[in-house]
């Protein structure tokens, strides 16, 4: 026990000293790693082509959690740090790079799943207390043969209809009125059990084209292979997505899209969106409907709505209707209506169900003081005569320092939820939450944030969480 | 401890490899463009002030901005990398400690598209297979058949088979109440 305090001491000290060194001293990282005389690849790629940009990120935080119920007081250490690299040639733009990653670590040690433990997460689900996860890690080569406008080769994320994550290569043909994808690869599912690299794949193509400068068509195609164990016996999953999206801009500000998808065949959804602004009555609007023709049973990874959790998802359609008001560049009130209705109202069940969401936001900016606003919210569910209602409140004080913005918020939220909880009890729980937000910026990019916040309910939650950010 | 050294070490490794490598890459980033983001050309636009975080999907779509198709408003800024960044790294702000206990069900229950944005399957099935719930108390072993089995008893609660998918046994042979004794006949 001593040995392991010993440890975390250490661990600790050493976080806080490197990020100290970062925030006090980042003149002597910087001025360290830009020394002209050094050998490094970087300093010498630097001599040859002064043109390359490197944006990105190094974020790290640690968050300390406390729960305490009836059965008594328990709390939970982790560390979180991500990095991001977007290195880029503007003055030809031939190659780019792009890098997202992140680690957790659990700090604590206490990863024990067998017994219930009100701060356990997914975190503590892996045999190891550091997990890491690559979301990007690719070379982009733009226009590297006529008509190649852009070969991407490496891990990366497609989201032109399904976001899927994969290791492989894209590339896209074309201009501007007709482009073509095609990508494929080894399917990444970053939280599957005794998963193996190459077990699963995916391929796609894609085509848009555009007749007029406001006028749009695309249709999408996406094929994916998942192998998996989780019933015990061997299976995999074959499933094919078609998908056909037409849009038409008007001028000025109005926007429609409708999107119509097959799933193996059979229709799956048809999506209608309309988003309009009128600039002469500061008003912004935006409706969407939404429908799902069939039921939706066991499918792979990338496209099932979660029926291995939560069983088969019902034939349902949706109705979400959004408007927003300025008044006086000063006042913002935002309105919305969201409504699920299932097509066979038979079909209703714990995890298939109808509800209504409303919701008001007005927020007041330059308060009684420049740059201090305050945001109230109120929404209501409504779901099988039962509903769930919540408030919140808002005070948000921001400054610009060093072209970055400071901000400093503090507010709470009030949840009731009523709903049955296991057997029918009808439980009535309600949730407050009082929480406080900064961030502040240092020099050079450097930036620190930290927040704190309470959560009173069946239990007490309280959640710190103290981050350094470098942006570069 | 041998374990916990290990993990420590590696921790303190990729710590390290992390901050050098964020801090070799900022160092030629500083030297380029004196630490200002390059990508971004002007303020902000006046759509993305107030709840914008709530809007911003729907426009996306409205848009027909999906990465690779052309004529891309939001690319004028943002990268294809940063829609990836913030929904796998960066939680909404109800993911709270008591949605994560209580509430993310009811949410999964109404409105699975909606999580379906950052979330694929194996997320879910990772941590309903790892973790235990609250009810799987130590005692929990003698009170569950009527907890599993309430009402009519002859189909287990939906909240059962979100991890029991092969059960020993799925179905109740006869009528259940709470009143019942299960362990006089069931050993």
């Amino acid at each position: 026990m001593t040995v392991s305090r010993t440890i975390r001491r250490d661990l600790l000290l050493r976080l806080l000293l490197i990020n100290a060194m970062a925030l006090f001293f980042p003149d002597l990282l910087v001025a360290a790693d830009a020394m002209p005389a050094t050998s490094s690849s970087l300093s010498s790629s630097s001599s040859q082509d002064p043109s390359l940009a490197i944006n990105g990120y190094l974020s790290a935080r640690y968050v300390y959690r406390t729960a305490a119920s009836a059965e008594g007081k328990v709390d939970d250490q982790d560390f979180f740090g991500d990095l991001r690299l977007d290195v880029t040639r503007p003055k030809d733009n031939r190659y780019e790079f792009h890098f997202l990653g992140s680690v957790r670590s659990d700090l604590d040690g206490n990863q024990d799943v067998h017994t219930f433990y009100p701060l356990e997460d997914i975190g503590d689900t892996y045999g190891t207390r550091l997990v890491g996860n690559v979301y990007e890690a690719n070379v982009v080569l733009n226009d590297p043969l006529p008509r190649l406008t852009h070969l991407r080769i490496g891990r990366q994320s497609s989201a032109r209809d399904e976001p899927v994550i994969f290791d492989g290569i894209s590339a896209d043909l074309g201009g501007e009125k007709l482009n073509i994808t095609l990508y494929g690869g080894a399917a990444i599912h970053f939280f599957e059990i005794d998963r193996q690299w190459g077990d699963d794949t995916l391929e796609g193509a894609g085509i848009d084209y555009r007749p007029f400068p406001a006028t749009g068509m695309s249709a999408d195609f996406l094929a994916v292979k998942d192998k998996r164990t989780f019933t015990s016996a061997e299976d995999t999953v074959h499933d094919r997505m078609v998908s056909i999206k037409l849009w038409q801009r008007f001028e000025p500000f109005s926007r429609l899209t409708a999107k119509y998808r097959l799933l193996d065949g059979d229709p799956r959804d048809l999506s209608l969106k309309a988003v309009t602004a009128l600039q002469a009555a500061n008003v912004e609007a935006s409706f969407n409907y939404f429908r799902q023709f069939r039921s939706q049973n066991e499918l792979s990874n990338e496209f099932s709505l979660f029926y291995d959790v939560v069983g088969r998802s019902a034939p349902f359609q949706s109705f979400d209707i959004k408007v927003r008001k300025f008044f006086a560049e000063r006042v913002a009130v935002d309105l919305g209506y969201f409504k699920r209705e299932l097509l066979d109202a038979s079909d209703e069940g714990s995890f298939n169900k109808e509800y209504k969401r409303m919701f008001l936001d007005v927020e007041v900016m330059d308060l009684f003081l420049n740059n201090l606003s305050g945001t109230i919210l109120a929404e209501q569910w409504e779901s099988q005569g039962r509903s769930y209602d919540a408030v919140g409140a808002d005070l948000s004080y921001k400054i610009k320092r060093n072209k970055k913005e400071a901000r400093v918020s503090i507010g709470t939220n009030y949840s009731l939820y009523k709903y049955d909880y296991y057997a029918e009890l009808g439980v009535r729980e309600q949730v407050r939450t009082y929480y406080l937000t900064g961030k502040y910026p240092l020099n050079n990019g450097f930036s620190v944030n930290g927040a704190y916040e309470y959560e009173h309910s069946f239990e007490k939650y309280q959640t710190l969480r103290l981050g350094m950010r470098y942006d570069f | 401890m041998t374990s916990d050294k290990y993990t420590m070490k590696k921790t303190v490794i990729v710590l390290c490899i992390m901050a050098a490598l964020g801090t070799g890459f900022a160092a030629r980033a500083a030297q380029n463009n004196g630490g200002q983001d390059s990508r971004i050309p002007f303020p902000r636009p006046g759509s993305h002030a107030g709840n914008w975080l709530e809007y911003h999907g729907k426009s996306v779509g409205a848009e027909g901005n999906s990465p690779g198709q052309p004529g891309k408003a939001c690319l004028t800024c943002h990268e294809r990398i940063d829609c990836v960044a913030c929904h796998t790294t960066t939680m909404p702000r109800d993911h709270n400690n008591t949605w994560r206990m209580r509430g993310h069900g009811l949410m999964a229950g109404g409105n699975r598209e909606r999580c379906l944005a950052c979330h694929r399957q194996d997320y879910c099935i990772r941590c309903h297979s790892e973790t235990a719930p609250r009810s799987h108390t130590a005692s929990w072993r003698s009170r569950h058949c009527t907890w599993c089995h309430f009402g009519s008893g002859l189909v287990p609660a939906d909240n059962c088979v979100v991890c029991h998918k092969a059960a020993p046994h799925t179905s109740a042979p006869h009528a259940v109440s709470p009143t019942m004794n299960c362990g006089l006949c069931h050993t």
